[in-house]
């Protein structure tokens, strides 16, 4: 009888430990994408809207550093359409899918993984992860070659621009007739100075001479032969003062110098 | 007299105060039983069929076991259904830590090995919020897995030749053959596939049948 006990306390232990079906995890069926620039680091990127293929969705536009994308759970390969101002980019994701049943209260799961991009319009596409996560954490990198000869101008007071001729060349016309506190004007990548003549709002014109060291630099081979403006420097300023703050171009663009009007 | 004396020196070794018997690896006895579990989940709970026999054999203190099993299992969700079925088998040791019980009561601690053969299919139709109509159908046909366990529990004698036994199993190490698609999620013997290891738990009914009288422990003088 004592060991029959032993048994019977024993079984109330094994079937209160039956296996209980439950929802174990979430899908990893959206990625991560980062915009960067070659050469630099992080993109901003003003896009109108992004089509997939597989769906009649699209994303909205926006203005991000990175966007969540999803996988399609029918099919191993997805086209991303990127639409911008400046027209529209592809990109082509192929993966592996596997589909695992979880419970009968939680259904299926699907599980993405060996993400590679066999096509591309962007300059270069780098797959950091081709295993998507639960929560997005970044899986692909798209990268654009950087504008290398934009130098930052910051005014302590907002201030409106009319237009900017640099070495007698028009580089920039501001319509709105908003002021701002902050301006990006090119630098002649041809020589080692620009002459800029700033036309402002009130009719007054402001001259501004920079010098900078003028490196060549091929970064990506699609990118070609690029030009690295360091040590900028003005030497000559009609503005009341000129303190440099960064010395070297940047893309996206830093304030180098902050001038009082 | 004195042959029979000089015979029983032959396997034992006599010391001041106690008596050992030189152990023997001859099989006294093989039990065979099923798991009663299994057969009563196969009752009571509409997604589970299954039944499991299990052996095992006598080696001094130490046990050969094989277990022998089928499972299938039938699941229906919101959005499709999945279904599995197969055979199963473990084979691995004992060692018995009730050395000295004369009725050959274990208290044990084992080792497994467990293999698989299953198949299984799954069936989608949902509406997914990007991509629309999604209709999936998948099948894994006769795939192989593999499974180490670690065991241990009770085998009891009742009455004459009727035993309970119950274990407990770690099983870990589990690798699938699928070679599709579709990722397993529950196999044969060994359980949902979502956890490194997974316990389990049988409680048997045994029968055993002897083959050869066990030597007998001599009382200590």
């Amino acid at each position: 009888m004592k060991k029959l006990s032993w048994f019977v306390i024993a079984s109330f232990v094994a079937f209160s430990c039956l296996d209980q079906p439950d929802c174990f995890q979430l899908n990893n069926d959206t990625i991560l994408v980062n915009f960067k620039v070659i050469g630099f680091g992080s993109d901003i990127l003003t896009f109108m809207r992004i089509n997939f293929s597989g769906s009649d969705k699209i994303i909205a536009g926006a203005t991000a550093s990175s966007i969540a994308l999803p996988l399609n759970p029918i099919d191993k390969h997805i086209d991303y359409t990127i639409v911008t101002a400046a027209g529209d980019s592809i990109i082509r994701l192929d993966y592996e899918r596997q589909v695992q049943f979880v419970s009968s209260d939680c259904g299926e799961r699907y599980i993405y993984s060996h993400l590679n991009v066999p096509e591309s319009s962007f300059d270069s596409v780098n797959v950091v992860n081709g295993t998507p996560t639960t929560t997005p954490s970044s899986n692909i990198d798209i990268f654009r070659c950087g504008r290398t000869n934009l130098m930052g101008i910051t005014f302590a007071t907002a201030v409106d621009i009319k237009t900017v001729m640099a070495d007698d060349s028009l580089v920039l016309q501001n319509a709105s007739s908003e002021a701002a506190t902050f301006y990006v004007l090119p630098l002649n990548v041809k020589n080692d100075s620009t002459s800029f003549k700033i036309e402002h709002a009130d009719g007054t014109v402001k001259n501004l001479i920079v010098t900078y060291v003028n490196t060549k630099k091929v970064f990506a081979e699609r990118c070609g032969v690029q030009n690295i403006l360091d040590e900028l420097f003005i030497v000559s300023s009609d503005y009341t003062t000129v303190t440099r703050s960064n010395a070297k171009c940047q893309d996206l663009p830093v304030s180098n110098f902050a001038i009082t009007p | 007299m004195s042959s029979c004396l000089t015979g029983f020196a032959q396997t034992e070794e006599k010391s001041a105060d106690s008596v050992k018997v030189r152990p023997s690896y001859k099989p006294t006895g093989v039990r065979f039983g099923s798991d009663v579990i299994s057969i009563i989940r196969s009752s009571s709970d509409k997604t589970f069929d299954g039944w499991e026999f299990n052996a095992d054999a006598d080696f001094d203190r130490y046990y050969g076991t094989l277990d022998v099993g089928y499972w299938a299992r039938d699941y229906v969700a919101p959005d499709g259904t999945y279904s599995n079925n197969g055979t199963y088998f473990r084979i691995g040791a004992d060692a018995n830590f009730l050395k000295k019980d004369p009725d050959k009561n274990m208290f044990f601690f084992g080792l497994r090995y467990g293999h698989s053969r299953f198949s299984e299919n799954l069936t989608v139709i949902r509406d997914d919020a990007d991509f629309g109509n999604v209709s999936i159908k998948l099948i894994n046909s006769h795939i192989p897995a593999g499974w180490f366990e670690m065991t241990t529990g009770l085998k009891v004698k009742m009455w004459k030749f009727f035993w309970l036994g119950c274990t407990a199993r770690l099983k870990f190490g589990l690798s699938t053959g699928e070679k599709g698609d579709l990722k397993p999620s529950d196999v044969p013997g060994f359980g949902r596939t979502d956890k490194q290891s997974v316990w389990g738990f049988n409680y048997q009914i045994l029968f055993r049948i002897p083959i050869k009288k066990a030597p007998s422990i001599p009382l200590e003088k």
